[in-house]
């Protein structure tokens, strides 16, 4: 029988970044980001036995709708695009630091369920069906909205980032 | 750019984030709690109210001598229940032998039926289960037993360490009259104190117990009519170790609440199989939510006001809510416009914990913000959404995906607009509720 001895443990060893930089992506706020995570993991600790499969679809999916229904915790302020807590990177002197601030922040002018697409098609690499499992919405739902999210996202960004996509 | 490239940059955008060590011990930590919760004992499933059954009196000594052996070791620190095996049984039934009998013959044989049996909490029992305290209540005869337990580590279990620890087993009276334990706990750190249970049918009494603090009770949350919203907690007063509240005929149990005096901070204490107490307290029963934001003009002229709208709603709501609500679920989508009277319009709902989802509609003016509730909206009516506005401001309705019209005393039929409408005010105001169902219309009032 599967425990939540080390396997869980092993799990969230090896899923906790990955986890917790697509909640920054999704929430563009890093202690936000760190509460969903850990939100996420409580949940699969509960549903651990009964996960058939890998869980990482699981707390992928968990993630993604606790973060598109928007519960707020006690205390928790309204998200803000990129706030104060975000952890921004040092500039290092690279071309793409700007861009890459953008980008982040245009995201998060995204309405959540473009954003979610966004994110989990292109940073998460899923499937059009992996991410209509993952937000419990049609494949249709998933190719609207990813060019919604887009064509969206070139309106607010520099066009460069964007050109050739769509 | 390519999909490539743009997962390049979203990598890239995040790079610098790892997750904190600390993460895999808050994780169990809260899942143990969340499971500890879920799986606190409900043996009762709705008992019936028996007569009350007098007692024999008999000295409580007597008694105390026969139910309250010594122990071989020292409770371990934190062992909340401890101090009731400290003291003679309380009570107005204290010293019914007959009764202690029954109720111990109950938790005896209630555990193989406990949701904790799966954590061992009765796998190693030491000392005989004592009454701590036995008396009359509006649904019967209820008591309080407990008894050591050396507690273990165990699969789902949460400790802090091993040692002897109190149980707790909360009983009522069953369906045949006899008593049926409805509850049983052991203390886990970190989590609310079970104190609390209630008993009978409807339930008919909430009984608590006596742990050396001021402690009020609360029946429901009340939302007010100038939009706040906040519980009202009475003080309770305890006798004999416990204080028993008759409830109201109707009475949500899900509402009920207890906590400490005075109202500051986290509650720290439960009342047994009352969900919405802690983190398994979210419940999504809003209108809409099965999608992003959605902003949906309700005149012509208020294009201004769409890059606000979700912000003023959502930050005025906010501000009346209930601050001790656990969770909060603000509306996907606002609805806004201009008034006859040119203030801002916005509309949308709010749910807290478990409650009903509620609709507002929010008016600005003059830099004065005024909130108009809108009440349980009705989620298969053909227009969930109908908040009559003050001031002959008209009337605010809303319904997802309709074509909405107006006419007023008989009139011509408004330009269809979608989602949301404000609709001005005037004698027999109808609404055209134009679906891809049909059409219903609706009478205003």
């Amino acid at each position: 029988m599967v425990t939540r001895g080390d396997e869980f443990d092993d799990f969230v060893r090896g899923s906790s970044t990955r986890l917790l930089r697509t909640a920054v992506l999704l929430t563009g706020d890093r202690p936000a980001a760190e509460d969903l995570v850990q939100e996420v993991y409580e949940r699969v600790y509960v549903r651990w036995r009964w996960i058939k499969g890998a869980p990482e679809p699981y707390a992928r999916k968990a993630l993604a709708n606790l973060v598109a229904n928007r519960w707020r915790r006690k205390g928790r302020k309204p998200e803000v695009a990129l706030a104060a807590g975000h952890d921004r990177p040092t500039p290092d002197g690279s071309d793409d630091y700007a861009v890459r601030d953008q980008l982040l922040t245009a995201l998060q002018e995204l309405p959540p369920r473009q954003r979610a697409v966004i994110v989990l098609r292109y940073y998460e690499d899923l499937t059009e069906l992996q991410t209509a499992d993952a937000l419990g919405c049609s494949v249709g739902t998933v190719k609207s909205q990813t060019s919604r999210g887009l064509e969206k996202l070139r309106l607010i960004t520099e066009p460069a980032i964007l050109e050739g996509l769509r | 750019m390519t999909e490539l490239d743009l997962k390049d940059r979203l990598t890239a955008s995040v790079a610098n984030i790892d997750a904190p060590a600390e993460l895999l011990d808050r994780a169990r930590a809260g899942g143990s709690r969340r499971l500890r919760r879920r799986r606190f004992t409900s043996l009762a499933t709705g008992a019936l109210a028996v007569a009350l059954i007098g007692g024999i009196a008999v000295t409580g000594q007597a008694i105390l001598a026969d139910t309250h052996p010594e122990v071989a070791a020292a409770p371990a620190a934190g062992d909340p229940y401890g101090f009731l095996l400290k003291q003679p049984t309380r009570g107005d039934l204290a010293g019914d032998q007959a009764y202690y009998d029954q109720v111990v013959a109950a938790w005896q044989g209630s555990h193989d039926k406990s949701e904790n049996k799966s954590r061992g909490i009765f796998d190693d029992l030491r000392g005989t289960p004592q009454v701590a305290w036995a008396g009359s209540t509006p649904a019967g005869r209820a008591a309080i037993v407990v008894q050591q337990a050396y507690l273990h580590h165990h699969e789902d279990i949460q400790l802090d360490r091993e040692g002897l620890y109190t149980l707790i087993g909360f009983v009522g009276p069953g369906t045949d009259g006899k008593p049926k334990v409805v509850a049983d706990s052991y203390p886990a750190p970190g989590v609310g104190l079970a104190t609390g249970f209630v008993v009978g049918d409807g339930p008919k009494a909430l009984i608590v117990l006596d742990t050396g603090q001021q402690v009020g009770w609360s029946k429901e949350r009340l939302y007010t009519p100038d939009g706040h919203s906040g519980r009202q907690y009475t003080p309770l007063k305890f006798t004999d170790g416990v204080s028993i509240v008759s409830l109201p005929d109707g009475v949500n149990v899900d509402s009920l609440r207890i906590r400490a005096l005075p109202v500051t901070g986290p509650s720290g204490l439960n009342i047994h199989g009352v969900p919405g107490q802690g983190a398994e307290s979210v419940g999504d029963n809003r209108l809409w939510s099965d999608s992003g934001s959605m902003l949906w003009a309700m005149t012509p002229g208020a294009e201004g006001l769409a890059k606000t709208a979700e912000d003023t709603l959502r930050n005025t709501l906010d501000a009346a809510r209930d601050p001790a609500a656990y969770s909060f679920g603000f509306s996907l989508w606002t609805g806004y416009g201009k008034t006859a009277n040119g203030s801002d319009l916005f509309i949308g709902e709010l749910v807290l914990d478990r409650d009903l989802t509620r609709v507002y509609a929010v008016l600005k003016k003059d830099g004065k913000t005024t909130i108009v509730p809108g009440g349980v909206p009705l989620q298969e009516s053909p227009l969930p959404v109908s908040i009559k506005l003050p001031d002959n401001q008209g009337w605010a309705v809303a319904q997802k995906d309709a074509d909405l019209s107006y006419r007023i005393d008989g009139g011509n039929w408004s330009t269809p607009r979608k989602n949301a409408l404000l609709i001005p005010a005037g004698r027999n105001a109808e609404v055209k509720v134009a679906t891809s169902n049909g059409e219903t219309t609706v009478q205003l009032h």
